[in-house]
């Protein structure tokens, strides 16, 4: 049972570490731009939920995606610009890490060092002896139905073909008649919205502080190298990662999750650069 | 050696004997404090410069680099009783050694890789001193046993900094510096030309590391404190702000910067303590938008009057994106 209970765990934290990785998965694979304000967006939907919560749990994720979905609109339209960005590769990860740092100084003007989160209790299912909290499990089956949605969105529809034909390749792409620009605002906005919706569903679990945003951006990072920069191997890898991280939660306190997470990923690169499944990449 | 090099080495030189009888004619006041401090971030500045400015390589982890430099020197001074100037050395040769470990793995894959595993590095670090009780913990080590000298500081500390400029200027006019612009300008094509890249590159942050560890040294010889926030973002932020701001990509930019920055930073700290961290953040993404070359724009517009020569692949790129454009 003991066993069955941490895969379990694994399992649902999985499902939320897939989600983070997948919005900056998609705002990487289109516009080659590490987000590095990927964490501190996904607190965005965090503090917010936090904050209405108690009004109603629907109604901070709502605003959150909309914020988001303008910020994303913003940055794309305003900041990363072919124009800006496109003489030197280092431009777009300093400004996305002024951006992280900024929204970081900003979190902790607002809401201090301390951390938040939902106070309400939840209660627990018991299913076979194995324990299905319902904030974890509600958690999981959001991440799940987010995830099969972008799923079916990047495999079924035009939209989602031209996101992946301007991943694979950008002037190929324009070619064959495909926006590029406006490819990359929508996938740029699509990263956002996720991030919000994973900063939302993140809350059930975890209570945030300002620095928690970095710890996620190594976490989502760490599965998109496991998952070899791919949208089927960001899926798998991260259970992998939730069922790894529920192994060494057993063992070592809290405060080194950051380092198992780092060390992973050093694995990783070392071992198998092209991440778990391998080929499948590209 | 050419000639504009020799003549740069000798101002640089000049510029420091002119400098070093300071504390003597003038006494130990205002001045004197703050060319030391200014000092030490005009040493990680021009680290993170030498990375990120000519090798075009962006590392996101020099305050790791600073912290474990302040710790070594802290440790090796006040635990094995090592005088300063070894310890100095120490402080420099522990994160060289460190960051070739880190390196070798992180350039395996693409830049931002790079980017954010020495991002990763810096947290975890910091996470990791921040719990050994060894070390002093939350609180920090001070440095005891040693009689603090706020002269000899100063006179390690502009010592350090000219023999590091005078190194980096030397070095970026050897093979191995022009090597590394062309990894910047085109890591395929200068691989193509036969250039170690990868060897170039691991190099260049041992190299970047080292003179980050002296910084962190002089400033714990300087504070004679040191705590787990040294390894934190705000010192990589700091780093980040003078080089880009100054003008990633020349001595001279990062130099005057961290003058600016430091007289900046004593202002800000009497009037607004707490958001100094937002506003460098904020700054840094006004440079980099609108004055890509920082400050250095500024000069080379109105003194030298030379406009920026793009390079012919920027002139290529730069072509193709029109035609992308329309």
């Amino acid at each position: 049972v003991l066993v069955a209970q941490i895969i379990v765990d694994g399992l649902m934290i999985g499902g939320m570490y897939s989600l983070e990785a997948m919005g900056l998965l998609i705002i990487y694979g289109v516009l080659r731009v590490l987000n590095l304000a990927h964490g501190e967006f996904l607190l965005i939907g965090s503090y917010l939920t936090i904050a209405f919560f108690s009004l109603n749990p629907l109604l901070g994720p709502a605003i959150s995606i909309m914020v988001l979905l303008l910020v994303g609109l913003a940055l794309q339209r305003y900041l990363l610009t072919d124009k800006i960005t496109g003489n030197r590769p280092t431009t777009p990860l300093i400004i996305t890490f002024g951006i992280s740092i900024t929204l970081q100084n900003v979190y902790l003007e607002l809401f201090t060092a301390n951390p938040y989160g939902i106070s309400t209790p939840f209660p627990s299912l018991n299913v076979l002896g194995v324990y299905f909290p319902v904030s974890t499990l509600s958690a999981f089956l959001i991440a799940i139905v987010s995830l099969v949605v972008i799923y079916f969105v990047l495999n079924r529809t035009f939209l989602g073909m031209a996101i992946r034909a301007a991943t694979k390749s950008p002037d190929d792409a324009s070619l064959i008649g495909i926006d590029v620009r406006r490819v990359k605002t929508i996938a740029f906005v699509l990263g956002a919205v996720l991030a919000a919706i994973a900063g939302s569903v993140m809350t059930l679990q975890y209570s945030v502080t300002p620095y928690t945003g970095l710890t996620f951006l190594m976490i989502a990072f760490t599965v998109i190298v496991l998952g070899g920069f791919s949208v089927p191997g960001v899926l798998a890898a991260g259970f992998v990662l939730g069922i790894a991280g529920s192994v060494w939660g057993f063992y070592l306190p809290m405060e080194y999750t950051n380092a198992v997470v780092f060390a992973i990923f050093l694995i990783v690169i070392i071992i198998r650069p092209s991440g778990l499944v391998g080929k499948e990449g590209k | 050696m050419n000639r504009t090099v020799k003549l740069q080495v000798g101002i640089l030189a000049a510029i420091g004997l002119l400098l070093l009888p300071l504390p003597l004619l003038h006494g130990t006041g205002t001045i004197v404090n703050f060319l030391v401090y200014a000092l030490i971030f005009l040493i990680l500045a021009e680290s993170f410069n030498f990375l990120t400015g000519y090798a075009g390589q962006i590392s996101l982890g020099s305050a790791a680099f600073f912290g474990i430099g302040a710790y070594t020197l802290t440790v090796s001074l006040t635990w094995y009783k090592v005088p300063p100037i070894p310890s100095l050395l120490v402080a420099g040769a522990v994160p060289a050694v460190l960051s070739v470990l880190v390196a070798l793995p992180l350039f395996r894959l693409k830049q931002d890789v790079f980017a954010i595993g020495t991002l990763g590095f810096a947290l975890i670090l910091q996470i990791i001193v921040l719990y050994q009780n060894s070390l002093g913990g939350p609180s920090g080590l001070s440095i005891v046993g040693v009689a603090y000298n706020i002269n000899l500081d100063y006179y390690i500390d502009l010592i350090s900094a000219v023999l590091i400029v005078i190194a980096i200027v030397l070095l970026l006019n050897s093979k191995f510096g022009f090597g590394l612009v062309s990894i910047r300008e085109d890591e395929d094509v200068a691989e193509s030309l036969g250039i170690p890249v990868l060897k170039y590159k691991v190099l260049a942050f041992a190299l970047s590391s080292l003179f980050a560890g002296i910084a962190g040294g002089v400033y714990a010889l300087y504070v004679f404190h040191v705590s787990s926030d040294l390894l934190g973002i705000t010192w990589t932020v700091n780093a980040m702000v003078i080089c880009i701001i100054g003008g990633g990509g020349t001595v001279m930019g990062p130099a005057v910067m961290s003058l600016i920055f430091v007289w900046l930073q004593n202002y800000l700290l009497v009037s607004y303590p707490v958001v100094d961290t937002f506003i460098y953040a904020i700054m840094l993404i006004v440079v980099v938008v609108f004055l890509p070359d920082g400050l250095m724009t500024l000069y080379r517009l109105t003194i030298t009057k030379q406009p920026r020569k793009p390079g012919l692949l920027e002139k290529e790129m730069l072509g193709l994106r029109k035609d992308e454009r329309k």
